[in-house]
């Protein structure tokens, strides 16, 4: 891949003009990356036929509040799971050579308010850490935010922004337990001085420039396991600046199970809005963290159709 | 991949983007020969930017011993067996492959990622000699058969960057004003492409915040004119920051061109990886030979050469004078006699060093002070 403009060439900008800056960053990715990109949809990709699933995705009508915190649920496990058989990711550099994680088992929910994703697959270790050279855990959904637009299943393009929520095991963590830095990792590490032992919080939060500049990775305050994120195709996911989206993972019996539960009416144009009675086409990704996986090195599965039930 | 132009490598080479030369390339030279391992310069760094949760082991400046130390453990050993060694023809030119010629189907660079292990021994190897010396060993001439050299480090700040090639967000950029490459804090995602792909490991991933980072060069310095902490804490004197001119332009008033280009006093540090690094170094005299050709490239003897007639050179010997001799950065030179001149951008004089230090001889008796000295010179 060769991108028009060398990344380089572009300044950090302003606060101000952040949005502005976003918007052309975007483009110049989506621009970049458009190029080669080839529809496809479930067609290719076979769907397993085992008891307790479904050759059919849908979103089940269920009235009063979604069981999001609760994964083993029977409310969810009693469903028949729709399968996906993932496919290394290929198309982009990095690629995934090997496929880690060979199928998800999907089921969905909503109440007319609220949509939420059941995602659960086999994996041998729970990695919910994120260190050096060591990487967690994670699944992802995306839906289109203007079915119209029919953007590519490879993160949307330029034209066709897509609405991605994604899940990762450290931030349960850090939803479960806290905040997961140096002291977790590595508890007998000793620092003599640092910004916070010597002046107020406000101050010494300004040596953490990833926290000064709104990076969601270094949030130490998060409210949910899962982040809503915008995308016009590889390289140009970038966080949504209203987050919404709240979940669940449990790890167990060497599976995960994990609810990601979103708003069906976005909050703005920029996210997928998801009506009782309309199908619409949903992508998944899923990462295994002691196989190196992140970012790229991922498995993932083309748009399918999810019906989402009538009802709410 | 696109085909740039690397001047170290006299040869064109495959590059994840076209090539786009800054307006001005911040550079360094290091005087190998003057370090003498203080890590004066590893502190200054260390309070400067690296003493934040989560930045404990990191130490974007570090000084480790050659052939046995390194930080991180075993970095250039790694890549050498991940390369292969450098083969050069007699114009000077790089047959072998470059880490991005070699990069794997589906990969942008060869490269490694390191574990928290390896980063956890930053001073392993200091002042350890190539082997043991026997009973009535001496040194009676250059090479030293038994050796070991002292190797100042920081990010390269390449034309071609390893971190930059591999991020696959972008989130790495390269300053059209000055070259200097910097990790955007808001886009990072921690994924470590970067610290996999960079051949020098000078990029380091921050567990507290769950970001990469790395040497900014000190650019809120920089763009004050002024020269990286690192550079201006030094008392062996032996660095000093400038910017070079791209391929093709010699500026033989510019201290850096001067020595790089013009005398090529100083080189670069393993060039073979192909990410064209801005840092040259002069390279230790007295160290192996062989081992220097595969560390500097083939440069190496004629730098050996140059620097061994600094004695004799007036131009080159004033020039080494005005090294930290000032804390701004010294955009043009000149040598007029004794006296060595280092000037700004606009050619306002921003220090005079004499070229020569006078040899003053004090008496044994202090009469001021009514004792004797144990230093008199």
């Amino acid at each position: 891949m060769t991108t028009e403009q060398h990344p380089g060439t572009e300044e950090q900008q302003p606060e101000a003009e952040a949005t502005a800056s976003r918007r052309k960053f975007l483009t110049q990715a989506a621009a970049a990356t458009a190029v080669g990109v080839v529809a496809a949809g479930t067609a290719g990709y076979a769907i397993s036929q085992q008891p307790g699933t479904t050759d059919k995705l849908v979103s089940h009508f269920h009235a009063g509040d979604l069981p999001i915190d609760d994964p083993l649920n029977k409310a969810w496990t009693g469903l028949d799971a729709f399968v996906t058989k993932m496919v290394a990711q290929n198309i982009t550099t990095p690629v995934q050579a090997t496929v880690e994680v060979p199928e998800l088992r999907v089921r969905s929910m909503h109440n007319g308010k609220q949509l939420a994703v059941h995602i659960e697959w086999a994996d041998a270790t729970m990695d919910d850490k994120e260190s050096i050279a060591v990487f967690r855990d994670a699944c992802a959904i995306q839906f289109e935010v203007d079915p119209a637009k029919a953007p590519s299943f490879t993160m949307g393009n330029v034209d066709g922004p897509v609405h991605i929520c994604q899940w990762r095991a450290s931030w349960q963590t850090d939803i479960d337990e806290g905040h997961q830095g140096v002291k977790n990792l590595f508890p007998n590490a000793y620092n003599d001085v640092t910004p916070e032992g010597l002046m107020p919080k406000d101050a010494a939060t300004k040596f953490y420039p990833a926290r000064v500049a709104g990076n969601h990775q270094a949030d130490h305050d998060r409210k949910s396991p899962v982040e809503e994120l915008t995308a016009i195709g590889f390289g140009s996911l970038t966080t949504h600046s209203t987050q919404d989206a709240v979940g669940k993972g449990i790890y167990k019996n060497r599976r995960w199970s994990v609810v990601i539960a979103l708003p069906m009416n976005g909050s703005d144009k920029t996210k997928a809005s998801l009506k009782p009675g309309e199908a619409r086409n949903i992508a998944f990704a899923v990462w295994n963290g002691s196989k190196g996986q992140r970012g790229a090195r991922k498995q993932y599965f083309p748009w399918a159709a999810m019906e989402v039930e009538a009802g709410g | 991949m696109a085909d740039v132009f690397n001047w170290q490598l006299q040869r064109k080479m495959k590059y994840q983007y076209e090539e786009s030369r800054p307006q001005k390339q911040i550079a360094w030279v290091f005087d190998t020969n003057k370090c003498i391992d203080c890590q004066t310069c590893t502190i200054a760094c260390k309070q400067t930017w690296t003493w934040s949760t989560g930045q404990e082991y990191m130490l974007w400046n570090n000084v480790e011993t050659k052939p046995y130390g390194f930080f991180p453990m075993g970095w250039d050993v790694k890549l050498l067996e991940l390369m292969g060694g450098a083969k050069w023809d007699t114009a000077g030119q790089l047959t072998s492959e470059t880490i991005f010629e070699q990069a794997p189907a589906g990969e942008r660079a060869k490269g490694f990622l390191f574990d928290s292990e390896h980063w956890a021994h930053p001073n392993i190897g200091e002042d350890e000699p190539v082997g043991v010396a026997e009973k009535g060993t001496y040194v009676d001439k250059l090479p030293h058969k038994m050796w070991f050299s002292y190797l100042a480090r920081i990010c390269n700040h390449c034309t071609y960057p390893g971190c930059l090639a591999a991020c696959p967000r972008e989130a790495i950029y390269k300053r059209p004003e000055d070259g200097i490459v910097l990790v955007d804090q808001e886009r990072c995602r921690g994924y470590q492409e970067c610290a996999t792909a960079c051949p020098y490991k000078k990029v380091m991933y921050n567990p507290e915040d769950r970001v990469s980072q790395k040497c900014i060069a000190c650019y809120p310095k920089i763009e004050q004119g002024e020269q990286p902490q690192c550079v201006v804490s030094c008392i062996g004197r032996i660095r000093m920051a400038g910017y070079i001119s791209p391929p093709g332009v010699i500026d033989p008033k510019n201290p850096i061109d001067y020595m790089v280009k013009v005398k090529k006093v100083a080189v670069p540090l393993y060039p073979q990886a192909g990410t064209e690094p801005n840092v040259y170094y002069i390279p230790p005299v007295h160290a192996d030979r062989e081992y220097l050709r595969q560390m500097f490239g083939p440069g190496v003897d004629g730098a050996i050469d140059a620097y061994q007639k600094t004695k004799t050179d007036a131009d080159l010997l004033g020039l080494f004078m005005l090294f930290g001799s000032t804390e701004r950065i010294i955009r043009q030179f000149a040598v007029q006699g004794e006296t060595a001149i280092g000037y700004d951008e606009k050619g306002t004089e921003l220090v005079r060093v004499p070229v020569r230090e006078p040899n003053i001889v004090r008496d044994y008796f202090d009469r001021v002070h009514d004792s004797y000295l144990h230093n008199i010179t």
